[in-house]
């Protein structure tokens, strides 16, 4: 399965995703809506989607628009534990997206008619996938809000104790790939080409990615 | 108007870094091998709640922001005493969260700054489940979390502090400890900053914060709307909390004071910043 970007819906440049008429004549993908938006608006706009399965990040489009559609919580929402997928199964979640970090522990989560979705191939970022401000912080630049990240990370930083320069260091999002099995594996390309890719299974014979 | 603080363990608990606060917020969430942690278990926790209830003050219990599958028995047990004992308990966890909801609903229930609550939507389902209080999510202006607070929940801003830029899977502070010469804990008692020109920041356990102290003195009046300001001292030098608190006591009891944003200013190491309200850049401060 292949999922594309809503234009000013989606994180990550708006040059990169498509409008909602290119998405509707599109055949078999999963559109990601997971820039910080007011839940009726993102309820609203799932209606005029053809598409039966959406990736979102805000907590009553999840549970409004679970009702009508397939709705996989975006990694945005930092699901890292039982509870919180014992929660968006509670919304009626299809999907939760694990962050790449905990891809080692994966077989930890209970399922429970849920799917779980990882990174097969990820940047791991400074910080968890969602919880990062620091573009905002420094430039106003907001991934979240505005799904624009100025990658302050990336920068050299003094690394200053007790007073004291002690080293140099940065926080380049470093591309992994990961060993790992669950329902849905995702491999991260956003920072290649304007689509990502899904496969259904880590070992499928049909992965395009 | 509610003044809070957030205090982590019991040996920064003096009467003095108290009394200016009407509640306190316990525990440090950003990291559990804090020394004296007081939701890390132990005794400590309930020994803290009975020292604000005999100061006539609220306890809130704060939770470990990102729990993992094998941190939740750390969080029942303090959820457990927190339940039985305290005033609130704050999750920044949305698992976490409901899990509280569900098995104590007649708890007051706090979502934290780091629960990414951005809508007003979100802060109207988090309340129909039982959430009473909402720190917003730090990115937010003012007029953001005005819609917030007409769903109807209660709302707390920080008001003065250093808030979270990110939380992650790891603490930085580790990662230089040989740089340093000093392991975990031992490697916060002292501070570090990361710095790139202007721009400087504090790594603590798993969250990396404003290296600016956030201060919203010179512009409380737009603030009025909130039920409770949040002073965020919990990565903090003995004596912030309680030089802070006073000055914000005044603050809200007697108003502005010179004097007293000169002391502000003489307190914070790397300058202010509005954090988000004004919908600028964080760490720029505008004047009041």
């Amino acid at each position: 399965m292949k999922f594309v970007g809503l234009r000013g819906y989606s994180r990550y440049s708006d040059t990169k995703s498509l409008s909602l008429d290119e998405i509707n004549n599109l055949e078999d993908v999963a559109v990601t809506l997971n820039r910080v938006r007011d839940g009726d608006e993102i309820v609203e706009v799932c209606r005029k989607i053809k598409h039966e399965h959406v990736i979102l990040n805000e907590l009553y489009a999840i549970a409004s628009v679970s009702k009508s559609k397939k709705v996989t919580v975006s990694v945005g929402m930092n699901a890292t534990n039982n509870l919180d997928l014992e929660f968006y199964r509670e919304l009626g979640a299809h999907a939760v997206v694990i962050p790449p970090e905990l891809n080692y522990e994966v077989e930890s989560f209970q399922k429970k008619g849920l799917k779980i979705e990882v990174f097969g191939r990820a940047f791991v970022e400074m910080f968890y996938k969602g919880r990062c401000q620091l573009s905002a912080y420094a430039s106003g630049k907001s991934v979240k809000k505005s799904g624009v990240c100025n990658m302050e990370c990336a920068k050299k930083w003094d690394v200053v104790y007790s007073g004291k320069k002690i080293c140099e260091t940065d926080f380049k999002p470093e591309l992994t790939v990961y060993d790992v099995q669950a329902d849905y594996v995702k491999h991260e390309t956003r920072q290649i080409k304007g689509e990502g890719v899904i496969e259904n299974g880590a070992d499928s014979k049909h992965s395009q990615s | 108007m509610e003044l809070t603080a957030n205090i982590p363990n019991l040996e920064s608990m003096s009467e003095c870094s108290i009394k200016p606060y009407d509640s306190i917020y316990l525990g440090m969430p950003y990291c559990w091998e804090y020394e004296g942690n007081l939701i890390a278990g132990g005794d400590d926790l309930s020994s803290a709640i009975e020292l604000l209830h005999v100061m006539g003050k609220n306890a809130y219990v704060s939770t470990f922001a990102v729990p993992r599958n094998k941190d939740l028995k750390r969080v029942f047990r303090a959820i457990d005493l927190a339940a039985e004992m305290s005033d609130g308990i704050e999750a920044n966890n949305l698992g976490v969260m409901r899990y509280v909801t569900k098995e104590y609903p007649d708890m007051k229930v706090i979502a934290g700054g780091l629960a990414n609550v951005y809508t007003a939507s979100t802060a109207e389902l988090l309340y129909s489940i039982g959430v009473s209080r909402i720190v917003p999510a730090y990115e937010l202006s003012i007029e953001d979390i005005e819609k917030i607070k007409e769903t109807g929940v209660e709302v707390e801003v920080v008001v003065h502090g250093k808030v979270p830029v990110g939380i992650g899977h790891e603490c930085f502070l580790k990662k230089f400890s040989s740089a340093v010469g000093k392991e975990c804990p031992k490697i916060c008692r002292e501070e570090m900053f990361f710095r790139s020109e202007d721009l400087v920041l504090k790594p603590f356990g798993h969250a990396t914060l404003s290296g600016k102290d956030i201060c919203m003195y010179e512009h409380i009046d737009k603030l009025k709307f909130a039920d409770a300001f949040r002073i965020e001292a919990v990565t903090e030098r003995i004596g912030y909390r309680e030089r802070i608190g006073r000055i914000y006591r005044n603050l809200i009891e007697r108003g502005f004071s010179r004097s007293d944003f000169e002391e502000l200013r003489s307190i914070s190491e790397n300058g202010f910043a509005n954090g988000y309200y004004f919908n600028k850049a964080g760490q720029i401060y505008i004047p009041g």
